[in-house]
């Protein structure tokens, strides 16, 4: 356990400054970006009552009030969050063949540390989750921030005025990062969690047996996504919806605790049994 | 400790914003309105076994509720995941999946497919394969009778007959009735190149688990220019035995004007059948029932009724199925108004119609009216009321389902 | 003690190992000796478990590897195996906090001795200083087992007169140690016990002081004796 942490610790210290980078570029884009929808909005505005004169009202009901919702729909905003997850699905990859690379192959002393190798393993897993929560955590708390910025800069009249919660409900693709309950939040990161130790499973077995290993890498991973998604092809296609939607939630989650034991017990063989530096 | 300082913050960080975040989330679904049912008049026992089931929708915070509403407050089910998840099936399949959770499995959440008496619980449905060639496809009964005493279910599959004359089958209700198993159906047949939709009734021996007998109760011709014709099963509680079937079987024909093609009826006919002596009656209608669309009919086993809302009265109209003659009719003025396009829900229950608007909001009211079918008297009215915690600017509360317990 | 014991290893089709035998006892220095491709490499790899073998198995005091005895055999790779980015110290603080064995006086003794500054970045180091802190990383463990994998190529020759140094010091002694090297010129007088390699097999095992007393031959005499023949 305290290796674990350790190695946790030392894996996230090796990330800090991509993802640190990759904050900033969130916070600054988007503050950009609800100054640019802001102004472009307040512009308008300007010139449609006090240039062509056109009544408030008038200018109300033709353009509308703005909304954060807007602000959220620009690339300002969107842009840095697609950045922020081909961050994550990089790093992924780039956590264990970064050992490997260059003249100073690092892979050498972390396999001959007096601890499991599970660990090492299983630290790499935990940076990626870090890093993953880390800026879901760092988008709501700078979401509130670029609210009160918005509303500082559009009077109230013409703009309409949403909570973070109410802003998510209504971009669906920020649902689906920061889900609206807490139980969506587990499902959709656990799932996530094992999509990346099917992953890992698989950049184990390419290490293992390099171009022979791409395949059974490529296999494992055919069979472990058969795996988890079985029941609901059991369902559809075998059982004919004897299951209540419940008792199909469970049993996938149940598929999905053991894809992820399995590929977590596979890569504990292969580091331990398999790996070549 | 000084080494761990960023991954402290970090941990921390996640833990207090996301935490924090769908804490104040669950703070926030317990503020969700109560909708409540207050008296205007009469006595609230008249409808203590009414239930009405919507959807509460909050236009600020775009959130939906799902909410039953009784006599005794509501009961809400708030839009969460494994809410959503669970679904929202009819009262009746809702009941009968707590009572039978194991023979309830596969089958499709629709009223009419079942049946149940002290001694069954029947469920039948029609599926079918598409077999080589898209036009055949191979039309399977799939029926399941549970044996309340034995506890003993029997599942099985028969063939529809005359399968090379069907072009599709339509389950419209199932009866258990002197120890056999009768599956109303509509069917869309093909013969020597004429359409025509029948409505037949099979019979099937429970013990040998075959089709004993195929009737064809109805047999319609094809639409005719204007023309065209259907017949509607009324439909009544699954819960109910059921001697004879009502058919309302409606002429109408094609009325164009400038903007729309509408079907409006022409004639009306209602056309008994008695499944144990497989009678065929004909009963003609009162004039007024004849020239009306927009009316809903209730069966009780004894009683048919007509009900429609006209300019804000109730009209009811009641024959004796026995002898086809009009037993008690009257007209109520309702306290409220009611738009005459939109008919609210209505069902009949136990000697009482009970009336609900399909819809409210911060504008307009709904109410609930609970009238006697025998004498017209007004037992009950009452308006719905919403309290919320918070302050709500609009709303909308859809109810889509009024049923009695 | 460590045991290879016919230990065959592929790569692909080729056959890397074929049958490698021969023990290492504690308190002797072992060396391979080969030329570049023999597997003298594959073999240390193989020993730390750094890659997996075909056939045959290695015991290290009886034992198969375990992730524990890490604390007790530790193994100096011809690369330095720390990441660029730390400094030394930076370095020395990782191997502290991993292992038991970590000597920190040690560490500090042969960081004077050679010379070198603990801030220092690895990235920023010669050839032989790189070489120098790779060493005093594995040297500083209070292991019973040290492996090496050709510590004297493409380092300069002070370097290598240093190095040489800690073989005769007590950093060594009471150690067991097997190096790889493909030319034995500088070390010879240091090694107790000579591994003659050829295309994956032993071709001779042999005790250089034996060699020395009772056949007045040297180590490369040896040597010239089994490759010409």
């Amino acid at each position: 356990m305290k290796s674990y942490l350790k190695l946790v610790n030392f894996e996230w210290n090796r990330v800090t400054r991509l993802f640190a980078v990759l904050l900033g570029i969130t916070f600054v884009a988007q503050m950009i970006g609800v100054i640019v929808q802001a102004n472009k909005y307040v512009k308008m505005a300007d010139q449609s009552i006090n240039v062509d004169l056109m009544p408030k009202a008038q200018f109300l009901q033709d353009f509308g009030q703005i909304d954060f919702v807007r602000v959220v729909r620009s690339v300002w905003f969107m842009g840095p969050i697609m950045l922020c997850i081909a961050g994550v699905a990089f790093y992924i990859f780039f956590i264990w063949y970064r050992d490997w690379f260059g003249k100073n192959t690092f892979i050498y002393r972390l396999l001959m540390l007096p601890t499991s190798r599970l660990n090492i393993f299983l630290a790499k897993l935990t940076t990626i989750l870090l890093m993953t929560f880390g800026f879901v955590a760092f988008q709501l708390m700078i979401l509130p921030l670029e609210n009160v910025v918005f509303k500082s800069m559009v009077p109230a009249e013409f703009r309409l005025d949403f909570g973070t919660r109410e802003v998510i409900r209504r971009v669906p693709e920020l649902g689906l990062i920061i889900p609206s309950s807490i139980v969506e939040f587990f499902l959709y990161y656990g799932a996530g969690l094992m999509a990346v130790s099917i992953i890992f499973a698989g950049i184990l077995f390419e290490r293992s047996f390099k171009w022979k290993g791409i395949i059974l890498g490529a296999g494992y991973a055919t069979v472990a996504v058969f795996a988890f998604i079985s029941p609901l092809l059991l369902q559809d296609f075998v059982l004919n919806g004897f299951l209540y939607p419940i008792e199909l939630l469970l049993l996938e989650i149940l598929a999905g605790l053991i894809v992820l034991g399995v590929s977590i017990w596979t890569s504990k063989y292969l580091l331990k049994q398999k790996i070549t530096v | 400790m000084k080494k761990y300082w960023k991954m402290t913050v970090t941990i921390i960080v996640i833990i207090v914003s996301i935490g924090s975040f769908y804490l104040t989330n669950k703070v926030a679904a317990d503020q969700n309105p109560d909708v409540t049912i207050e008296t205007t008049s009469g006595d609230m026992a008249e409808i203590k076994s009414l239930v009405l089931d919507g959807s509460f929708f909050d236009s600020s915070s775009k959130s939906s509720t799902q909410v039953k509403i009784t006599a005794e407050g509501t009961n809400r089910n708030n839009n969460s995941f494994l809410n959503r998840l669970i679904g929202n099936p009819p009262t009746v399949i809702k009941d009968l999946r707590q009572k039978n959770r194991n023979f309830m499995r596969g089958k499709d959440p629709i009223e009419n497919l079942f049946f149940e008496n002290d001694q069954f619980l029947a469920y039948a449905n029609v599926s079918y394969q598409t077999s080589g060639s898209l036009q055949s496809y191979n039309y399977q009964f799939d029926i399941s009778i549970l044996n309340k005493e034995e506890s003993k279910t029997d599942s099985f599959k028969l063939q529809v007959p005359n399968q090379t004359m069907v072009e599709h089958v339509l389950m419209e209700d199932v009866q258990i009735i002197g120890g056999e198993l009768k599956l109303i159906t509509q069917n869309m047949t093909r013969d020597n190149g004429v359409n025509n939709t029948e409505q037949h009734v099979y019979t099937v021996d429970i013990a040998s688990q075959q089709i004993s007998g195929d009737e064809a109760v109805l047999k319609l011709p094809e639409d005719q220019g204007d023309t065209q014709m259907n017949a509607q099963l009324i439909q009544t509680s699954p819960l109910q035995d059921d001697e004879n079937l009502i058919f309302m079987v409606t002429e109408s024909s094609i009325k164009k004007d400038l903007e729309s093609t509408r079907f409006e009826s022409v004639q009306k006919e209602m056309v008994t059948y008695n499944l144990l002596t497989k009678e065929t009656t004909s009963i003609e209608l009162p004039e007024d029932i004849q020239t009306t669309d927009n009316q809903a009919s209730f069966y009780d086993g004894e009683m048919i009724y007509f009900v429609k809302t006209e300019g804000g009265k109730l009209i009811v109209t009641s024959l004796n199925q026995e002898s086809g003659k009009e037993d008690t009719s009257f007209e109520i003025e309702l306290p409220y108004k009611l738009k005459d396009q939109n008919p609210p829900l209505m069902t009949i229950d136990n000697g009482k119609v009970y009336v609900a608007t399909r819809s409210m909001n911060q504008n307009q009211k709904a109410f609930v009216v609970a009238v006697d079918t025998q004498t017209g008297k007004l037992l009950y009215s009452g308006e719905l009321a919403v309290t919320s915690a918070e302050e709500m600017e609009e709303y909308v509360l859809y109810l889509y389902e009024l049923s009695v317990k | 003690m460590i045991e290879v014991r016919a230990v065959e290893k592929k790569y692909g089709r080729k056959q890397i190992l074929k049958g490698i035998s021969f023990s290492a006892n504690k308190g002797e220095i072992t060396c391979l000796i080969g030329i570049n491709g023999v597997g003298k490499t594959t073999i240390l790899n193989a020993i730390m478990g750094l890659t997996p073998i075909n056939k045959g198995e290695i015991l290290i005091d009886g034992q198969r590897l375990k992730e524990k005895m890490f604390d007790n055999i530790t193994f100096i790779p011809d690369a330095i195996t720390m990441l660029p980015g730390m400094t030394i110290g930076q370095a020395m603080e990782f191997m502290a906090d991993f292992y038991s064995s970590w000597n920190q006086e040690r560490a500090t003794e042969l960081l004077e001795f050679f010379r070198l500054n603990d801030t220092n970045r690895i990235s920023s180091l010669s050839k032989g200083n790189a070489a120098k802190v790779n060493l005093l990383l594995g040297l500083a463990l209070d292991v019973d087992y040290v492996l090496m994998d050709e510590p004297f190529s493409g380092i300069d020759m002070f370097s290598r007169e240093e190095i040489a140094k800690v073989f005769t010091s007590h950093l060594i002694e009471n150690r067991g140690v097997i190096i790889t090297t493909h030319e034995v010129g500088d070390i010879e007088h240091l090694i107790d016990k000579v591994v003659l390699m050829d295309d994956g097999m032993v071709t001779k095992e042999f005790n250089a002081e034996d060699a020395r007393e009772q056949e007045g031959k040297s180590v490369i005499d040896v040597m010239r004796e089994v490759y010409q023949r």
